[in-house]
């Protein structure tokens, strides 16, 4: 346990992945699920960089790099998106918001 | 495994952190006010920026913290600021029941990456002590020589973005 | 039985002409029946339909001139094409014309000739002209084909064919539902033999492995005692065949118990019952028995199962046709009568006798429902009831004389036509060689009852001529005055098969009267040879015996003309007194002894009722439509109803479904299938081992 190999990262991250998961799939709030992707491309991050660190390759952290560009460009649609919903359907709740549906 | 990465205070020091970004990630996930979402959520990104520094990638752990700390999370605030969203009222029973399976789905493939990860330390590569640093310099080096195009590209996206956020959010003549 | 010198078949191809031509017929009156109904003219209608039964008629005689330049063992066949070939079985539409079968297109082509020429008159003012003749071509092609056919399944297409077609003539006029109803009755008493001739069909199938008569001829000839032991459900093959194929004869050609649409039939026009009812079709039945004589000589128990209903079927139909009014009814009974006395004859193993019988029949029969058609016409199609006529042979003067002959010949006076068949009929029954009627002194039975049979039909013939042609005239003086005679395309006809029913009967003269029976010698190597009766003799010369039967059956023709000749004629009003002293007789057999009523309330109801309330209400509108149609209608709507719910247009809810799809694939692909390969558990007990592996992990 004394030494953190790159397995402890790895776990870490699943885990974080693994919350980020359960919180899209269970909250009725939209935010609150764009809040949980954020922490699922957050815990994609960790994994690259932890393996830039133990393969001696720094394009991990590059990856990472753009990766969190993207998470911002995402975040802002997203958002723009949900401006949008509130303004038509006057709510946050996914499950008022239905009509994807034949 | 050489180096910093066997001390003991490297193990604590990644344990704690380790322990407050998993904590705050469950309170995420399981607060019912969105705003303490979005705050804990803050507490979580900065540990893992803690993590990035522990990983030798300060740069990262930097851009981590402007980035999403400072810019997304706050927009995040911002928005349910400015449309006044607080807690939703109860929900009704049919998805419930969905919800009620989903809990352990989740769990289960959260279980199932822990494990595939945990066996991670069979993977050959460099030793701890040879990789690099992830300071500005070596970092600017790669985005500028090997990864130049991607790093352009972005800057489209950055626009087809920002273009997008905005059209989708514009007041129409319905709109109050 | 001695293995026999089979002939050798000879390729002629102009044997499917006699097919062709009667079919080219139909199509063309067909299609312009269809496409140009009124603009058709008769006359062409007339030449078309004629024309072609007469260039049949010319092939026929064509090659029944070239049969006789040919050793008598041999015979022609035509091969058209290959109709079935499936594994080592193979059927093809094979034509051939030997002897039997020559004498049987002579009557079909050459009656049928006359008769159509006289139809032409007959349905002169009858709307469906086109299409009458339509069917009429096509009879006479499925006739043919029925005697040309080389093999037992063409036959059997004949067999169907003439039934179709004696259904479309029977209820030609359509409109009135009594007439359909007889068409109707017609096919499917049919149809009811026709299962008993499909089973004898498969019999034989199953023991011979081919269905071509040269094959089976030769295959039985060669494996004549393996032939003759072999059975089927106990019982020997052959009688099992031959009772069967028997039942599809009685349907055909009316005997009991198939007989009773017969007399129903008559509803049709009135050429159709001479042409089908009369001389062909009702002959099939004895035609068929004729062809396969080399499997019947296998099974005398079977020839006598024939004979005897032959016999039944000849006394029981005179019975009825002694109290019946429609000038054709009876007539039909007459028909039925004298088919029986064929049966008779093929069944005594005379099978010569009973074609002779069936070619004489043709000529006078015909005759005889020609000059009732006669009389229709002249009564402008209104009347039919033979109590309502009378004295007509002063209005009719050549109708009546032709049917003075008709008359002459069915009774069996010599030396007209049907006393030189009937009496051979009569003396081969009574000397049979068939020893299962000889063993159960049945010969002398049958003989008996062909004797009265004779008997009757000369009472009910004589009272028939009385009360339409002789005597004092019952008809009402409005009607006396448009009664004239017919058309010549309607007596010429009737001259020809009068100068038929006259000398027709030369043919056969048996050695006895000094004649050289040509018409048995010609038959000959078409039928298996039987062994010679027994040796009859009285007084020490067997001739005494012949001569002894042949004086019977003419006094008894003599005294049914007496009878029926005191009945009717010398003091009238003594019918009617007869009738009412011996009223139970006279209600039995003037309904027909009830025997239509029996089979509706015995057969037809209950079929009828068990197909309307198990059939179709049950499982046809139940089952059928309810379960299955409906059924599967209504599971798909209720399986809809369920799965709509799953589209809920929640995206949360299509990620969980897209989740637990990864999970599964995760799960499968990645973990439970590879573990559950190397380990070789199952799938569950490799479950287990993972969880019980990821719980040592974790702790």
């Amino acid at each position: 346990m004394m030494s953190i190999g790159m397995e402890h990262f790895l776990v870490l991250s699943a885990v974080l992945f693994g919350i980020g998961l359960i919180g899209v799939l269970v909250r009725r709030n939209v935010l609150v699920i764009l809040m949980s992707i954020e922490l699922m491309l957050n815990s994609a991050n960790l994994t690259l960089v932890s393996f830039a660190r133990y393969m001696g390759d720094l394009s991990g952290q590059v990856f990472a790099f753009f990766v969190m560009v993207i998470a911002a460009c995402e975040v802002a649609v997203g958002l723009a998106i949900i401006i949008s919903l509130f303004r038509n359907k006057d709510t946050v709740d996914v499950d008022r918001i239905n009509i994807m549906k034949w | 495994m050489a180096g910093e990465a066997a001390s003991w205070i490297y193990a604590v020091s990644f344990y704690a952190i380790a322990f407050f970004a998993v904590i705050s990630a469950l309170v995420v996930i399981s607060a019912r006010n969105p705003v303490i979402s979005a705050v804990w959520l803050v507490v979580c990104f900065i540990s893992v920026a803690g993590i990035y520094a522990l990983l030798k990638a300060p740069l990262l752990a930097m851009i981590q913290i402007l980035v999403y700390a400072g810019a997304i999370m706050v927009l995040f605030v911002m928005i349910m600021m400015l449309m006044d969203i607080g807690r939703l009222p109860s929900g009704g029973k049919a998805q419930r029941v969905l919800r009620i399976f989903s809990a352990p789905i989740g769990a289960l493939i959260l279980l199932i990456l822990s494990v595939v990860a945990s066996q991670g330390y069979r993977l050959k590569g460099a030793s701890w002590a040879q990789a690099p640093d992830g300071v500005t310099e070596s970092i600017g080096k790669l985005l500028f020589t090997k990864y130049m195009l991607p790093f352009e590209s972005l800057t489209l996206l950055l626009l087809a973005a920002v273009v997008a956020a905005v059209y989708l959010a514009r007041r129409r003549e319905a709109d109050k | 039985m001695f293995h026999e010198e089979l002939g050798q078949a000879i390729t002629q191809n102009w044997i499917a002409l006699i097919l062709i031509f009667p079919l080219m017929g139909f199509l063309i009156n067909g299609i312009a029946a269809l496409f140009l109904p009124q603009k058709y003219p008769r006359s062409v209608s007339n030449l078309v339909s004629c024309l072609v039964i007469a260039l049949s008629l010319l092939v026929t005689a064509y090659g029944f001139w070239s049969l006789n330049r040919v050793s008598p063992e041999a015979y022609f066949s035509q091969k058209v094409f290959t109709w079935i070939s499936v594994g080592d079985f193979s059927v093809s539409f094979g034509l051939q014309f030997d002897h039997l079968s020559a004498i049987m297109c002579i009557v079909v082509t050459l009656v049928g000739l006359l008769i159509h020429i006289y139809a032409t008159g007959y349905m002169a003012h009858d709307p469906g002209y086109a299409r009458f003749f339509t069917y009429m071509n096509l009879f006479m092609f499925m006739m043919l084909i029925l005697v040309l056919a080389d093999n037992l399944l063409l036959m059997f297409v004949g067999w169907e064919g003439v039934g179709l077609c004696s259904y479309l003539l029977i209820g030609f006029w359509y409109e009135d539902w009594d007439k359909a109803k007889a068409g109707l009755k017609a096919f499917i008493v049919n149809r009811v033999g026709d299962f008993g001739f499909l089973l004898g069909i498969f019999t034989l199938f199953w023991a011979i492995h081919t269905l071509e008569f040269s094959g089976m001829r030769n295959w039985i000839s060669e494996n004549h005692f393996q032939f003759a032991g072999m059975t089927l459900f106990g019982i020997k093959v052959a009688t099992l065949a031959g009772i069967f194929l028997f039942i599809g004869a009685c349907g055909k050609s009316a005997q009991i118990p198939l007989y009773v649409w017969l007399p129903d039939a008559m509803a049709g026009p009135t050429p159709v019952s001479a042409l089908i009812h009369a001389a062909t079709m009702v002959t099939a039945g004895v035609y068929m028995i004729g062809r396969l004589s080399f499997v019947y000589v296998h099974s005398e128990v079977a020839l006598a199962v024939v004979a005897v209903i032959g016999a039944l079927t000849a006394l029981y139909a005179g019975t009825i046709g002694l109290t019946q009014t429609d000038i054709k009814r009876v007539l039909a009974y007459s028909t039925v009568s004298q088919l029986g006395y064929m049966f008779l004859a093929m069944g005594s193993m005379a099978f010569a006798a009973g074609i002779f019988h069936l070619f004489t029949h043709a000529f006078f029969k015909a005759l005889l429902f020609l000059s009732a058609g006669s009389v229709i016409v002249a009564f402008h199609h209104k009347e039919q009831d033979i109590m309502k006529m009378g004295g007509l042979s002063k209005y009719l003067p050549w109708t009546f004389r032709t049917v003075f002959i008709a008359f002459l010949a069915i009774i069996g006076i010599p030396p007209f036509a049907g006393f030189w068949s009937k009496d051979e009929i009569l003396f081969k029954a009574f000397a049979t060689s068939n020893q299962v009627l000889v063993k159960y002194h049945l010969s002398f039975f049958l003989w008996l009852i062909g004797l009265t049979g004779a008997l009757l039909t000369a009472v009910y013939m004589t009272r028939w001529m009385i009360l339409t042609f002789w005597g004092t005239s019952r008809v009402d003086e409005e009607t006396k005055h448009h009664l004239k005679e017919s058309p010549n395309s309607m007596l010429i006809p009737l001259g020809l098969l009068a100068l038929g029913s006259a000398f027709v009967g030369f043919l056969g003269v048996p050695e006895f009267f000094g004649g050289h029976n040509w018409f048995e010698k010609f038959l000959e190597p078409s039928f298996a040879k039987a062994l010679p009766g027994p040796e009859l003799s009285l007084f020490g010369r067997g001739e005494y015996v012949e001569a002894i039967l042949v004086v019977m059956s003419v006094a008894m023709a003599g005294l049914g003309i007496l009878l029926a000749y005191a009945v009717y004629l010398r003091k009238p009003g003594m019918a009617d007194e007869l009738a009412q002293r011996y009223r139970a007789f006279y209600q039995l057999s003037f309904n027909k002894y009830y025997v239509d009523e029996i089979y509706d309330r015995l057969i037809v109801s209950p079929l009828i009722r068990i197909s309307y309330y198990f059939l179709f209400r049950f499982f046809d509108m139940g089952v059928i439509d309810g379960v299955i149609i409906n059924g599967t209608a209504k599971l798909n709507q209720w399986l809809g109803k369920v799965l709509r719910r799953l589209q809920n247009g929640v995206v949360q809810t299509y990620l969980f479904f897209f989740v637990s799809g990864l999970l599964i694939i995760i799960l499968f692909l990645g973990a439970i299938h590879p573990a559950h390969l190397a380990l070789n558990k199952g799938y569950g007990a490799t479950i287990i081992y993972i969880l019980k592996t990821l719980w040592e992990n974790l702790i």
